[in-house]
């Protein structure tokens, strides 16, 4: 600018020149003074980004690697299709638009949006007045009234749960119970009862602490901090330090970090370059590490309060005027009494309240890992130091990383949660839209939820999959959103088949379903786990629960029985003594994130279904002061077919009971299945 | 849990949405399940090389308890696992250093100590005197192969030709959950599948009526459930605890007033299904999951007398009582030895793998302090039952097929700790090895002079579960599991177990 100031007009030839000149110089000397390494490209564009170099421009016909386009629809092809999804499927992969044309029945579809969104069943009546209103908005209704269900936080938090491996315990020789761990399952749950979008859902998990100025004062300040919670719910082997082995311990639980980070927001594969580099994505060992270095300063908060700033200051407060009080008593040296004395102040002091801390986590800038890239993954045989860095393949340059707070957090955590929700990821929005989808219809579009690489599956429709990643993106991060704009396809509606499987319940829906329809399901809202009694024997499955100790928090607590029957979410998932009843159905490893529940069918489970106490005390308090007909729509939502009715009477001629008939209708694959 | 499936197979062909997630797309037109079917002969029939692995990671899946055949002619079709909790002496047991009696109630010869302290297991030394504790125990030689063993297990002595012993073998945290973990799954964190999880995914089971993986315990190892877990395996090869007393499985009794009109209700249970099912049927709707549940009532049904009628010890005669020790006054040895017989009466029903532990209580054999207090009961509680299965399964014979293993995470110091107690010790310990392939009145690997670490030829967890999977006639390199892209084996990514072929037959 300042040398274009002095340039007097003269001719254009040598306007032009000058023009030239100038440009030259300005660029050499900005060349010059730039210290900064070259800015070296995407793997796509550039062959000497690092990971180009490294497998030799291979790997990068990688599907997910390519930025999420909306594809175009053609308005000529859309014709006959009321939604763009089954449009889209349609011109997926072989999809035969013949596959959705049939659709669910009414009760049918109700049923099914009931078990999808809130995880429970529709009731006779519900099904009924459904029937009954012909108007076309009547299904746009239900589904809003189950959006808008507080149960549907309940249901939709269980799948996140699974992806972040949540438990209340530590795991490992001791699993601790984790008093406050539940602050987060319940954060979870508002969160998708409110809508949270999932851009903020994903940057409070990863740095809540850092975006938060000052102490929290509303809830939703102090679920930025709970979010945070996330980095501390993997396992946490807290007897290491016995054997001198807390090197291991923290390297373990920056692997996990790493490793549950980049599978459950990103679908990236990074357990597999820890100890190498990846056999077959385009990651590097190095990657792993960079993505490590993120976590280098996290730390496990244990001085912030979990309580919001008003509750926090009357506690404050209250201690202060025991402070004032003590006071006198300390400096009052003519006491003739002391142990009076003392007496009366150990008595104040006892009525102070503590503060209460709980599972949050904050940077410590004091200890800075140095992350090194370790051979063989072995924390004992450090190599080269690596600093915080995105995936390489497309993001090679070093990430810009501003702290909110220097003197508070080193802002690698909030870099890291700014990107993967930024534009440029073609990650996050696909892989969390996929998992919507794996949950409405069983199976994602990608397979593989936790994988996005070469060895995951591709998507059956990647036009489909970058459809509703634009949708979420455009609807801002809505998943309320999302799941309305889903289940209002044909394609979701459709009978049993090619897209909609039927689906055998999960443990926590069957055991939540059995307590709804005898009407034993109590609501509550949050709080601490509810712990069932469970025999000695099954308690003996880790020893340390028989050798309590004095912060009470290696043993079972069984809770009051008047709490037994709350939904599943609310039960406690220790890591090294499961629920014998949930575990027959199939409940995942909690230790690492769970990207699909397996499900098997097999003998245990109908023994569980027909012998286990709590069942028949629940089949028991349905037959009461009913008739069989009526077991049918207390229990199944319906009417008996005229056959049904007919082997039942006869059923209960031979002298069989309606408990009987109860149980066996609780066992019936009506019930066990979502249709 | 893996009951009854192998009949559960026989009507029904399992839903796609049992399979493991990292199938190709599954149920999707043109996925790998589509392509292989289209070649007609379905599962088993293929055998073309590149074709193969991918089969074998895959059909484990499909059908879960079909009996698979082995990679190679099998020395052994059956594994009881005996798990001594907390961490036995070797030094105490069966590594006999009689330098201990010289050196007892003096500091560590430095050069044992600087040896030690570069390795990776010089924590071993945390929380230690710097104390030599010599052997409270007397050793001698026995039977014709002239092995050491100490006066704790006069019985398992008697069976000491039969033995193997591995005198050096090592793990990789010098704490009990990392260490078990390790043991059991190949990792010292939690998360992996078992070893007996391994071998059902490898193998399938013999019982047509009973699960393939049975663990036995009063209490369980240190670190819990995530032991014998079936981690990234499916579910079916998830293990089913069976008690040694009362019922043997949870959920197996009926409640009584359930119990009497039981066979009407599942009658009636079967017909509402059949109802059921036909409206699905009408719609050209896949039925397979539906079929599977009703043919697992029927399964649950008969189930509930074999697990029974397996369970039940009193069957056996008097002398075999006498054999196991199910006469012994103390109830820990009673209960110890009912569930080595149990294990026996398992494995000859055709169960592929028994994990079972010795532990009574919290401690185990973790003697930190009082190694004499906490050393000599538990020997007692369970040498006379490992030796009674030992002969039992020989008079038998099914010690030719049944491999043994007792084993525990890691073993102690001979340095002191606490009021004369050992420390644990990751850097050198003892197990051995019998039956099912396994070569007789051996011993291989030692530790130093002092039975402090592994010097001559150490052997990790990996190379042991690569013996054993040898043994089951399974390659150890094939027998993965893809997860998140990643073949996971039990021994590892690395490739870097070695097998001891040396000591198998």
């Amino acid at each position: 600018m300042r040398l274009s100031q002095t340039i007097k007009p003269i001719g254009t030839v040598k306007r032009i020149l000058v023009y030239t000149l100038i440009t030259l110089v300005c660029s050499i000397s900005l060349f010059a003074q730039d210290d900064k390494p070259k800015t070296i490209g995407s793997a796509l564009q550039d062959p000497t980004n690092p990971i180009a170099e490294l497998f030799a421009g291979e790997r990068l016909d990688l599907w997910s690697l390519q930025p999420i386009q909306a594809p175009s629809i053609d308005p000529q092809a859309a014709q006959g299709f009321e939604h763009p999804i089954d449009l889209l499927l349609s011109n997926g992969s072989a999809a035969d638009a013949s596959e959705v044309s049939v659709q669910a029945t009414k009760e049918k579809l109700l049923q099914r949006l009931s078990l999808d969104l809130i995880g429970l069943r529709a009731s006779y009546q519900q099904i009924k007045s459904f029937m009954e209103d012909q108007s076309p908005e009547a299904i746009d209704k239900q589904i809003d009234g189950l959006l808008s269900d507080p149960r549907f936080g309940e249901h939709w938090a269980r799948f996140w749960l699974d992806t972040v491996r949540y438990s209340d315990s530590n795991g490992f020789d001791w699993d601790e119970y984790r008093k406050e761990a539940w602050r987060y399952r319940d954060f979870v749950i508002r969160a998708f009862n409110e809508d949270l979008p999932y851009d903020q859902f994903v940057l409070w998990q990863l740095a809540g602490d850092e975006l938060l100025e000052g102490p929290a004062e509303t809830q939703s300040q102090l679920d930025q901090l709970l979010a945070t919670g996330y980095l501390r719910l993997g396992p946490f082997d807290n007897a290491a330090k016995l054997f001198n082995e807390q090197d291991r311990a923290r390297s373990e639980v920056l692997t996990d970090l790493t490793e549950t980070t980049g599978a459950a927001f990103l679908g990236l594969t990074l357990s597999c370059c820890r100890c190498h580099h990846h056999k077959t994505d385009p990651l590097s060992q190095q990657d792993h590490y960079r993505f490590r270095a993120f976590f280098a300063a996290t730390a496990f908060d244990e001085s912030t309060s979990i309580l919001l700033e008003p509750e926090q200051r009357l506690i404050d407060e209250h201690n202060q005027k025991i402070d004032q009080m003590i006071e006198p008593i300390q400096a009052n040296s003519d006491a003739v009494d002391q142990k009076a004395k003392q007496e009366r102040i150990d008595q104040l002091r006892a009525q102070k309240r503590t503060k209460l801390t709980g599972l949050l986590a904050c940077d410590d800038i004091q200890h800075i890992d140095a992350i090194h890239v370790l051979d063989q993954g072995n924390h004992q045989k450090p190599l080269e130091e690596v600093q915080p860095g995105f995936p390489s393949v497309l993001f090679p340059n070093p990430p810009d990383i501003q702290a909110p707070n220097p003197s508070k957090s080193t802002g690698r955590r909030l870099a890291l949660a700014k990107w993967i929700v930024s534009k440029q990821n073609p990650w996050a929005a696909r892989v969390i839209v996929n998992r919507v989808w794996q949950n409405l219809f069983g199976q994602g579009l990608v397979a593989t939820p936790n994988d996005f690489g070469i060895t995951g599956s591709a998507p059956v429709s990647r036009e489909l999959l970058d459809h509703l990643a634009v949708y979420l993106v455009e609807h801002d991060w809505s998943i309320k959103s999302l799941i309305r704009y889903i289940v209002t396809s044909r394609a979701y509606r459709a009978e049993v088949g090619t897209w909609r499987k039927l689906r055998r319940l999960s443990a926590e829906q069957m055991r939540d379903v059995l307590l709804q329809v005898t009407g034993e399901l109590q609501h509550r809202s949050g709080g601490p786990p509810v712990w069932p009694p469970v025999s000695e024997d099954v308690l003996q499955a880790n020893p340390a629960v028989l050798d309590d100790n004095e912060t009470k928090t290696k043993g079972w607590y069984p809770s009051p029985e008047s709490q037994l029957t709350v939904r599943s979410v609310y039960l406690i998932q220790k890591r090294t003594v499961r629920i014998p009843w949930m575990e027959t159905f199939d409940l995942p490893e909690n230790t690492v994130s769970c990207a699909r529940r397996d499900v098997s069918i097999v003998a245990p489970q109908a023994l569980a279904m027909l012998n286990a106490d709590w069942v028949w005390s629940a089949a028991k308090q349905s037959a009461r002061n009913t008739d069989s007909d009526e077991l049918f729509r207390v229990l199944l939502s319906r009417e008996p077919t005229a056959q049904e009715q007919l082997i039942c009477r006869s059923y209960l001629d031979e002298g069989r009971t309606l408990e009987e008939l109860s149980l066996v209708l609780l066992n019936s694959n009506e019930l066990a299945f979502a249709p | 849990m893996d009951l009854w499936g192998k009949l559960t197979e026989m009507r029904i062909r399992l839903d796609p949405c049992n399979c493991n997630q990292n199938l190709n797309g599954i149920g999707y037109p043109g996925s790998r399940r589509d392509f292989l079917r289209s070649l007609g002969g379905g599962f088993g029939m293929l055998a073309c090389g590149a074709l193969e692995n991918s089969l074998r990671a895959q059909s484990p899946v499909e059908k879960p308890y079909a009996v698979r055949s082995p990679h190679f002619a099998p020395r052994a079709r059956s594994v009881i696992f005996l798990f001594m909790v907390g961490g036995p002496s070797q030094i105490d047991t069966f590594d006999y250093k009689p330098l201990l009696e010289e050196l007892d109630g003096k500091p560590v010869p430095s050069s044992f100590r600087e040896a030690l302290n570069a390795t990776r297991h010089a924590n071993v030394f945390h929380g230690c005197d710097d104390l030599i504790l010599k052997s409270p125990f007397a050793f001698k030689q026995h039977g014709q192969s002239g092995l050491w063993v100490s006066e704790l297990m006069p019985h398992t002595a008697q069976h000491v030709d039969e033995l193997c012993f591995i005198h050096s073998m090592q793990a990789d945290s010098n704490n009990h959950a990392p260490a078990s973990y390790q043991l059991h799954t190949g990792d010292v964190r939690a998360g992996k599948a078992s070893l007996g999880s391994w071998v059902t995914y490898g193998l399938g089971s013999e019982s047509e009526d009973l699960p393939g993986y049975v663990v036995l315990f009063d209490a369980g190892p240190l670190g819990g459930s995530a032991n014998y877990t079936n981690g990234f395996l499916p579910p079916a090869f998830q293990p089913t605890r069976f008690r040694s007393s009362g019922p043997p499985l949870h959920h197996l009794v009926p409640q009584p007033e359930f119990a009497s009109g039981q066979t009407q209700s599942l009658e009636l249970l079967e017909k509402l299904n059949r109802i059921h099912r036909g409206q699905y049927e009408e719609l050209h709707s896949e039925t397979s999951q539906l079929d599977a549940r009703i043919a697992t009532y029927e399964l649950a049904y008969r189930m509930q007398a074999s697990a029974m009628q397996v369970g039940r010890l009193e069957d056996e005669p008097q002398h075999i009582h006498q054999l196991y020790g199910l006469n012994d006054p103390d109830v820990r040895t009673q209960s110890f030895s009912r569930k080595c017989l149990l294990a026996r009466r398992l494995v000859e029903k055709g169960v592929r793998f028994v994990q079972l532990y010795d532990m009574p209580d919290k401690d185990g054999w973790d003697a930190h302090s009082k190694l004499v207090e906490n050393h000599k009961p538990r020997a007692k509680w369970t040498d006379v039952g490992v030796a009674g299965l030992l002969a039992d399964l020989r008079q038998r014979g099914l010690l030719d097929s049944t491999l043994v293993i007792w084993a525990s995470e890691f073993g102690r110091t001979p340095m002191k700790q606490g009021d004369l107690g050992r420390q644990h010790n990751a850097a050198g310990f003892t197990i051995w090895m019998a039956g099912g392939g396994i070569r007789k009145g051996l011993r291989i690997g030692s530790t130093d002079e002092i039975g402090l670490m592994a010097t001559e030829r150490p052997v990790q967890f990996r190379d042991l579960h690569a013996t054993i999977l040898t043994a089951l006639g399974l390659d150890f390199e094939r027998l993965s599991f893809e997860v998140s892209g990643r073949d996971e084996r039990i021994t590892g990514v690395a490739g870097s177990a070695k097998p001891l072929m040396d000591i198998l037959l």
